[in-house]
């Protein structure tokens, strides 16, 4: 009796199943293009990542797609979502890149048919990327916040951690974590306002900090760290921002005044050089060491305005004429000071553009920065590329629309923001830096964006995601640990 | 049994007068109000979202999806009445059995079931109160009267019966347990535990609404009574731009300076300004500026959402011929099931291509970014109207004049021509190029407004019945740090 309840169980579980989940029947091959959300179509993927789900876009109501030979993943409605041991068994163990074919069938929600899209491809790289990542959440309000966060990302799961909540510090702003090191073991992120500061770690000790003295013009703002995490390099901004009236273009921020510091964690000072500081007839910005320390990159132009800090009315109708060249300056790590000689590593004058944000790669090969058409904010230039130059001087200038990139320890993986999608959200993406056939020229990736538990996450998401920063340790800090810090310990001021 | 039944319809009759009168107050009294609370709102039922808006919420969450699921249904009309007045009538009804069983008279289980509907009603006249709050009164109200009905199980069943005395001590302890059951859901953020209904504020309402119906004939006339207020100053001269009556009548009106034209969005001030203030530039057609108020009126709104600034901001992409930028929104408007169709018709029309020169404006920089406008259109009347009145309320003759000759002037507008008597006298060059476009009458008043201000020597008090809504008087007694 007991048997024959059983067999009934299991028959009118199974029928019910069957009648959930559809099965593709009478396919039929795909008139249009298949278009999927993220587009995920024949890219490269490192080893490590969390499983992409996707969703297809148009009429359709359910969807059975084929991963690889083995997993089948049968859905009603438009989103796949790849169980993550499933997603293990695909990805993991790989030693050598490897192909995989997605085949899609979609049943149509118009005439209720089921139709086959041509398969597109994943190849996994056995190169892994950094296990997490930092970004700010911020809604496009410009000069105004009012639900800013500072999380953290396990980029191997799904898994979100907020390192600062603005909303519980008073609705103070804070700007993006920046991290440094060979495994990024330091970091930094500033929190403006009253009771705020630098933030800073270093081997999970934390401090708050004052970076400015009397002699700078201003706090830090943008800033690395020496390898040694002894010393960061900043530049201090007068940051204005202002509106384009042109379609899509939005957003402008200049700087009226900007120059670089160093600072010395160990002795709690700030150190200037009268090559790059203060100086009024230049702007100096996103200055960045060199992987072994021994060089400090670094964008500037000249003043439209000459000699004299100019005022934001002045120089707004030039903004279109300032245009940032990278140079770099040396470093002695011993003393601590900066070198007696500038040499330029990209003319702008010459070359054109405008470049913004240098980073080294990790192993001292690569030199990615972005190159835009004018300015010191390319985040909402659409024209901004990505670059890289070589040791030798070699640059580089890539297709991919992206700036505030941050590289993997390794030196193969990039996380980059763009705005590419809708003009007005920034997302997170992943490209792979390799190098060609020749030997000499990088090749990037198609870039992923950053993938989420849900697809549609980036559809409802009214925030952006900013200044994406990679690292391979987890961050020793949260909201709890700020808002004592905040709250309870006065910033140690630099001389 | 006959008197039973007497008073069990005595009571329905009276539970139907609460529910018709909360439906007339809400209805007749602050229509515009609960409409106003659906436009800074937008809701999916999808995790993803729910997680994104309601995440600080914890336990609550629950009961404001609740409620803000009925509240995007105040977007048809009468809808809204008729749900508060049905929540508000359950809580009543419920209070009132609560109190019974705990031995209340049915006189103060009466009143005390009225008083906690009218003072649901005044808070949910306040501009920030979710619909949620008054779902958690609602769960209150039925926790109290489920202890009640043990206590009173209790008091049948026990060989010693509950005293009086016990028995206040007993509705103590039910009032209090029900408290705590619902510990974790007190009160939702930013419901206060008063508010008091202002109708003011509603007319407030019924002018933005009207504008969001694009009905400006009818925001033009219940505005007019209320321009006193910055708001519906700013909506009455949107409304008469529309119509090239921009410059008629500003100097009538009692609040001076520029913000009549152009509304700052402000995170503590009225929530009007979260859904009005893109509204004249969207008018102007500057779609960098209308964008950025549209986001901040969404920023600042309880949710950080707004169904309203959300179709904005897919029409202002559309309008720039921004099909990825639209696409953002209408995606996440035809998913609701109020504004699908509305999306869907949206996704169906063609996009406009608008392409403006580019410059750059500071924030608050407003008559770069009109000249531009007018640098590429000409023709854009709203624009010069506002430009030309900018000029004029910021005491920039200079400006107003530059204006003038480079785009030209509205023809028939005593403003203008005011403006331009006084341009003539400080400058007799320009009385060529000026001269013509100045009535007899105008140019007769200003020879008058002169003779009297000599006369008075310069007395603002004496000239003020003849000469206040002129621009002259404007001009001479409204110093700038004033405005």
């Amino acid at each position: 009796m007991k048997k024959i309840f059983g067999i009934f169980q299991t028959m009118v579980i199974g029928i019910a199943l069957a009648a959930c989940t559809p099965s593709p029947k009478d396919v039929k091959p795909a008139t249009e293009d298949l278009t999927i959300y993220p587009d995920y179509k024949d890219i490269l993927i490192p080893c490590n990542i969390a499983p992409l789900n996707f969703m297809i876009r148009g009429d359709y109501d359910a969807v059975s797609v084929r991963l690889g030979n083995e997993q089948k993943i049968e859905k009603r409605g438009r989103k796949v979502i790849i169980d993550s041991e499933e997603w293990q068994k695909l990805t993991g163990n790989t030693h050598e890149e490897r192909v995989i074919d997605i085949s899609v069938t979609a049943r149509s929600s118009k005439d209720g048919g089921w139709y086959e899209f041509p398969s597109f491809t994943w190849t996994i790289s056995p190169d892994s990327i950094d296990t997490f990542i930092t970004y700010r959440l911020i809604e496009p309000g410009y000069e105004v916040w009012d639900k800013v966060e500072i999380e953290e990302r396990c980029i191997e799961n799904f898994t979100t951690r907020t390192l600062a909540d603005g909303k519980r510090l008073g609705n103070r702003c804070m700007n993006c974590h920046t991290h440094g090191g060979d495994k990024g073991q330091y970091s930094f992120f500033h929190l403006r306002g009253q009771g705020g500061g630098t933030i800073l770690n270093r081997d999970q000790r934390l401090r708050k900090v004052t970076l400015r003295n009397e002699e700078m013009t201003g706090g830090a703002v943008y800033g690395d760290f020496h390898p040694s995490g002894r010393f960061a390099v900043f530049s201090t901004n007068v940051i204005i921002p202002s509106f384009h009236s042109e379609g899509i273009r939005r957003f402008e921020v200049f700087d009226t005044s900007s120059d670089l510091c160093l600072a010395d964690f160990d002795s709690s000072e700030m150190r200037l050089s009268p090559l790059v500081s203060n100086t009024a007839s230049t702007l100096e910005t996103f200055p960045c060491f060199s992987a072994d320390g021994r060089w400090i990159y670094f964008c500037s132009a000249p003043n439209p305005c000459g000699d004299t800090i100019p005022s934001p009315y002045d120089l707004k109708d030039h903004v279109s004429d300032i245009h940032y060249s990278l140079y770099r300056i040396a470093f002695d790590d011993a003393e601590g000071t900066f070198g007696d000689e500038i040499e330029t590593v990209y003319d702008a004058e010459a070359k054109g553009g405008s470049v913004n944000l240098p980073k080294c790669s990790p192993d001292g090969r690569w030199l990615m920065f972005s190159l835009s058409a004018n300015g010191t904010f390319p985040i909402w230039h659409s024209e901004t590329r990505l670059c890289l130059t070589d040791a030798n001087g070699n640059s580089y200038t890539t297709e991919e629309n992206g700036t505030y990139h941050s590289w993997s320890h390794n030196s193969r993986w990039i996380a980059f923001a763009s705005k590419r999608y809708d003009g007005q959200y920034g997302r997170v993406y992943f490209a792979h830096i390799n190098t060609a056939a020749d030997g000499k020229s990088p090749v990037m990736s198609k870039p992923l964006v950053m993938p989420q538990a849900d697809p549609e996450m980036d559809d409802l998401n009214l925030r952006s995601f900013n200044i994406p920063d990679l690292s391979n340790v987890a961050t020793p800090i949260d909201t709890e640990t700020i808002n004592r810090l905040v709250e309870h310990t006065q910033a140690e001021s630099f001389q | 049994m006959k008197l039973k039944s007497h008073s069990s319809i005595l009571g329905m009759a009276l539970t139907l007068l609460a529910a018709v009168s909360v439906f007339a107050f809400f209805e007749l009294l602050f229509p515009y109000t609960l409409r106003h609370k659906e436009q800074t709102m937008f809701l999916l039922l999808n995790d993803t979202w729910i997680d994104l808006h309601y995440r600080d919420l914890g336990l609550q969450k629950c009961i404001a999806v609740a409620g803000d699921w009925l509240m995007q249904l105040f977007y048809y009309p009468y809808i809204g009445a008729l749900i508060v007045s049905v929540v508000l009538t359950t809580i009543g009804i419920v209070l009132y059995h609560a109190a019974r069983r705990l031995h209340a008279p049915k006189w103060i289980a009466g009143l005390l079931s009225a008083l906690a509907m009218a003072w649901e009603s005044c808070r949910i006249c306040g501009e920030d109160y979710p619909l949620g709050s008054t779902l958690q009164l609602l769960l209150w109200t039925v926790a109290l009267w489920s202890i009640a009905r043990m206590l009173q199980s209790w008091r049948n069943t026990e060989a010693a019966p509950l005293t009086n005395k016990r028995m206040q001590i007993a509705a103590l302890i039910a009032v209090l347990l029900s408290s705590l059951t619902f510990s974790g859901f007190t009160l939702l953020p930013k419901a206060k535990w008063w508010s008091s209904p202002r109708h003011d504020i509603e007319k407030l309402y019924a002018i933005d609404s009207n504008a969001y119906y694009g009905d400006w004939q009818k925001v033009e006339e219940l505005s007019y009574p209320m321009l006193d207020y910055p708001i519906a100053q700013y909506y009455h001269n949107l409304a008469k731009a529309y119509q090239g009556r921009l410059a008629d009548g500003l100097m009538n009106q009692p609040i001076r300076g520029t913000s009549r034209l152009f509304m700052p969005v402000d995170k503590d001030g009225n929530h009007v300004q979260f859904t009005a203030a893109n509204e004249a530039w969207w008018a102007i057609g500057e779609m960098t500026t209308a964008e950025h108020a549209t986001i901040l009126g969404m920023i600042f709104a309880p949710r950080h959402t707004g169904s309203r600034n959300m179709r904005r901001l897919a029409q202002i992409a559309m309008r720039r011929g921004d099909k990825d930028g639209s696409m953002k929104y209408l995606r996440l408007l035809a998913q609701n099931p109020v504004h699908s169709s509305w999306a869907k018709k949206q996704m169906q029309k063609e996009l406009q291509e608008m392409t403006l020169p580019d410059t750059l404006s500071l924030s608050g920089e407003h008559s770069a970014t009109l000249r531009n406008l007018l640098n590429h259109n000409p023709k854009n009347l709203i624009a010069l109207d506002y430009l030309l009145c900018y000029d004029l309320l910021s005491h920039n003759l200079q400006g107003f004049t530059d204006d003038v000759m480079r785009y030209g002037c509205p023809k028939g507008h005593r403003l203008y021509e005011e403006a331009m008597l006084v341009v003539m006298q400080v400058n007799p060059d320009m009385r060529e190029q000026l001269k013509p476009m100045v009535a007899e009458s105008t140019y007769r008043d200003f020879v008058r407004f002169n003779q009297t201000f000599e006369q008075s020597k310069g007395n603002g008090k004496m000239m003020y019945s003849q000469f206040h809504n002129t621009y002259w008087y404007y001009l001479q007694f409204h110093v700038i740090s004033d405005i």
